[in-house]
């Protein structure tokens, strides 16, 4: 890779300063962004596309220009300043800027425009966004910080835009309007995480032992893997499908399965769909984590007198369980991003949002699909990554 | 006493063990050594059962071991390894209380084995017990191996290399922590090794194998003194085995009064414990006839002249 930190030689003399090539890079495209793309768009009403806003008259704002010095101590920060940690605050500061700045300019900007228009967010605020994102990974992945203190500092992130959201400060964006209109907004993410996780439960049941099966028998290893492999390989929308007719020929069958909430459509050929996907990463990594513990540690098991199921709760599957996490985190990411595909044939979850929004051309309804996904996939990666971290605790 | 009768075990085509007799007296260490492949292993697995024999019997003071579960007799045997085995996600802690928490001992009296143990194998309570095994030295860990395997205080001990991954300062010193552990407890041990020097310094009885079989078993002495020709001979070594057996004899055997000897005033001393090979070196050392010889207390007991030492083996060829 290209994109690393070097120190300049007689640079690095001087105390904490240095020249950072990733960091320069992104400053870069942020200024590029910053200059090309518009940060708000005004829309005539809540379908017609919006026309950018230019950013002379953002920087008539006060709030705006707070966050421009921001950026510009930013990009200049993750370039020169080698203290990770100052990287870190900066561009945090700066993201939480940005979100205050869009929020405060809303009113004033819609003033005498009619009561359609609205003020949406644009290309400009989620590059940049984006960008300012990738500099806090960066800062975050240098400063080597273990996965507790990443969710602590995602928690904080989370919670700052949250206030700030429920402040009212960003009551004037469009994407706001859109969330009032939702009533169901919170209602839909529970939903959303049940259909993720409603799905991974059974894999776990059945794909645990399989795995545990796989390691024990060549036999059945050969079998299910490649089974398994194949029914990753079918796409999502295409598994529905298929799981339709059947579901649709048993409820016939058996009417008492519609009393107990099984359709063609809706939740059930969707949960059935993710579960078959999350046998694989189940029951490959329970496999390959078990047959990574060590020999002499399974001899010595048997050698005290444990008997199988001792060896298997007591030895294997602690041993085993951090590879086995990594596989959980595996399928949990893809389940939540899934369930999203699976609003399309009614199973509710923010996916319904995102395809209501693709019908009538509302690109705020879409993104109120998209980033609550994108918060649940990354936070409950980061929740399993801690887990993966206890998980291994003192093993060293 | 373990008696291994007709012991034989094949897996597929290949013979691991071709009908081994083996009686090993309570009390006393028994060494098992041969090359890789020869089926140490397997004829130690198969006295706590982790392998089936094929063919033929192991008796523990009379009783066959297949008249009690596998896992009840394993309970009643201690095993160490190399490589240790120790559980990395247990503290040394939890590690030397497996088998007594799987025998459904107290709170206390766990505690107080273990507390037992650790004192026993020079390894403090409170710096280690809370430890995990990947922070311990490969010494250490090994000691904690031993320690786990004595826990539930088995009347048998099988250890399979134990000492193999160590180097050679601290293998001597956890092979000499062993003997004075064992003749204490008065306990049973058979031990798998590849070391000839290891036997020896160990072991009442040296067993050994070769392609599944056993060739020679007898005291050290026995061995080194006549040992069977071709493999026996080439393992327990041509000149190096007058010096062998110099090492497991002790000086006190060959003190003499000092006035029956030639010596100077101001003689270097060796003490009475010490094995003749040592003192041999130490003659050799100060360029001396004879050394004066104290115990431990610093008393002189006499004199030990050259002379003794090497006319001490008559067997020599
Ligand atoms: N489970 C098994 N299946 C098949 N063959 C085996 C098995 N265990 C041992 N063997 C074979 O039996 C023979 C004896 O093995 P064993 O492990 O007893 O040797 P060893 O004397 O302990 O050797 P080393 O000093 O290398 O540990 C070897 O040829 C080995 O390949
Ligand atoms: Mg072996």
């Amino acid at each position: 890779m290209p994109l690393v930190s070097y120190q300049v030689p007689g640079a690095s003399a001087r105390a904490g300063i240095t020249f950072d090539r990733l960091g320069a890079t992104l400053s870069t495209l942020t200024l590029i962004a910053l200059v090309l793309l518009p940060v708000v768009t005004l829309q005539p009403n809540r379908i017609l596309p919006g026309e950018g806003v230019e950013l002379e008259q953002l920087a008539r704002y006060p709030t705006f220009m707070l966050f421009l010095g921001l950026l510009i101590l930013t990009l200049t920060g993750v370039t020169v300043v080698s203290r990770h940690w100052i990287r870190l605050g900066l561009a945090t500061l700066t993201l939480l800027a940005l979100v205050v700045a869009t929020g405060s300019i809303a009113s004033p900007l819609l003033d005498n425009r009619g009561a359609f228009a609205r003020l949406a967010l644009g290309s400009g605020f989620w590059a940049i966004g984006l960008l300012l994102g990738l500099m806090m990974t960066d800062a975050v992945v240098k400063m080597g910080l273990s996965a507790r203190w990443r969710l602590v500092i995602v928690t904080v992130c989370l919670g700052a835009i949250v206030s700030v959201l429920s402040s009212g400060l960003w009551d004037h964006l469009s994407l706001m309007l859109e969330y009032r209109n939702q009533e169901r907004f919170w209602a839909q993410g529970g939903r959303h995480l049940l259909l993720a996780f409603g799905s991974v439960l059974p894999a776990l049941l059945i794909g645990v032992p399989l795995g545990i099966g796989c390691h024990r028998s060549a036999a059945l290893r050969t079998f299910m893997i490649p089974l398994l492999s194949l029914l990753q390989t079918i796409p999502s929308l295409a598994m529905f499908g298929l799981l339709m007719i059947p579901l649709t020929l048993l409820t016939q069958a058996f009417p008492v399965l519609n009393e107990l909430g099984i359709r063609g459509i809706g939740a059930a050929p969707a949960v059935l769909a993710l579960f078959l996907y999350s046998l694989l990463p189940i029951v490959s990594n329970t496999a390959a984590g078990f047959d990574g513990l060590n020999p002499a540690v399974i001899d010595a098991a048997r050698g005290m007198g444990m008997n199988a199921r001792q060896r298997l709760w007591q030895v294997q599957l602690p041993l085993a369980l951090p590879v086995m996490l990594s596989g959980l985190r595996i399928v949990v990411t893809m389940n939540i991003g899934l369930v999203a595909v699976a609003g399309l044939i009614g199973g509710g979850g923010y996916g319904t949002y995102i395809f209501q929004g693709l019908g009538q051309t509302a690109t705020d309804l879409v993104l109120l699909g998209t980033l609550p996904t994108i918060v649940l996939a990354f936070v409950a990666a980061l929740v399993i990554d801690t887990l993966i971290e206890f998980s291994r605790k003192e093993r060293g | 006493m373990i008696e291994l009768k007709q012991l034989t075990r094949v897996f597929g085509e290949r013979t691991a063990v071709d009908q081994l007799n083996l009686t090993v007296n309570s009390g006393e260490i028994c060494a098992l050594i041969g090359t890789s492949g020869c089926g140490k292993s397997t004829t130690l697995k198969m006295i706590n059962r982790l392998i089936e024999p094929t063919s033929g019997t192991v008796l523990i003071n009379g009783e066959d071991i297949r008249d009690q579960s596998p896992e009840l007799l394993r309970r009643r045997i201690g095993y160490a390894i190399q490589g240790v085995g120790l559980f990395p996600h247990r503290s040394v802690y939890d590690n030397i209380a497996t088998v007594p928490r799987l025998l459904n001992w107290s709170r206390q009296e766990i505690d107080a084995r273990v507390r037992e143990l650790l004192e026993l194998l020079k390894m403090p309570f409170e710096t280690f017990a809370h430890q995990y095994p990947h922070r311990l030295s490969g010494g250490e860990q090994q000691r904690i191996g031993v320690a786990r395997a004595l826990a539930a205080r088995p009347e048998l001990l099988l250890m399979d290399e134990p000492f193999g991954a160590l180097d050679p300062l601290t293998r001597e010193r956890l092979q000499g922590e062993l003997k004075q552990i064992q003749r204490m407890l008065g306990i049973t041990v058979i031990l798998v090794t590849h070391d000839m020097e290891e036997a020896i310094r160990l072991a009442d009885q040296v067993a050994v194998m070769d392609a599944g079989r056993l060739l020679q078993s007898g005291t050290p002495q026995a061995l080194l003194r006549n040992p069977r020709e071709g493999f026996v001979s080439q393992l327990v070594g041509g000149e190096d085995r007058a010096l062998r057996l110099l090492a497991l004899r002790r000086v006190d055997e060959l003190v003499q009064p000092l006035d029956q000897l030639s010596f100077e005033a101001e003689l270097p001393t060796v003490s009475s414990g010490m094995s003749l090979r040592d003192a041999l070196a130490r003659h050799l050392w100060y360029g001396q006839n004879c050394l004066r010889v104290v115990d431990d207390a610093g008393n002189t007991l006499g004199g030990i002249s050259l002379d003794a030492i090497l006319n001490a083996e008559d067997q020599r060829p």
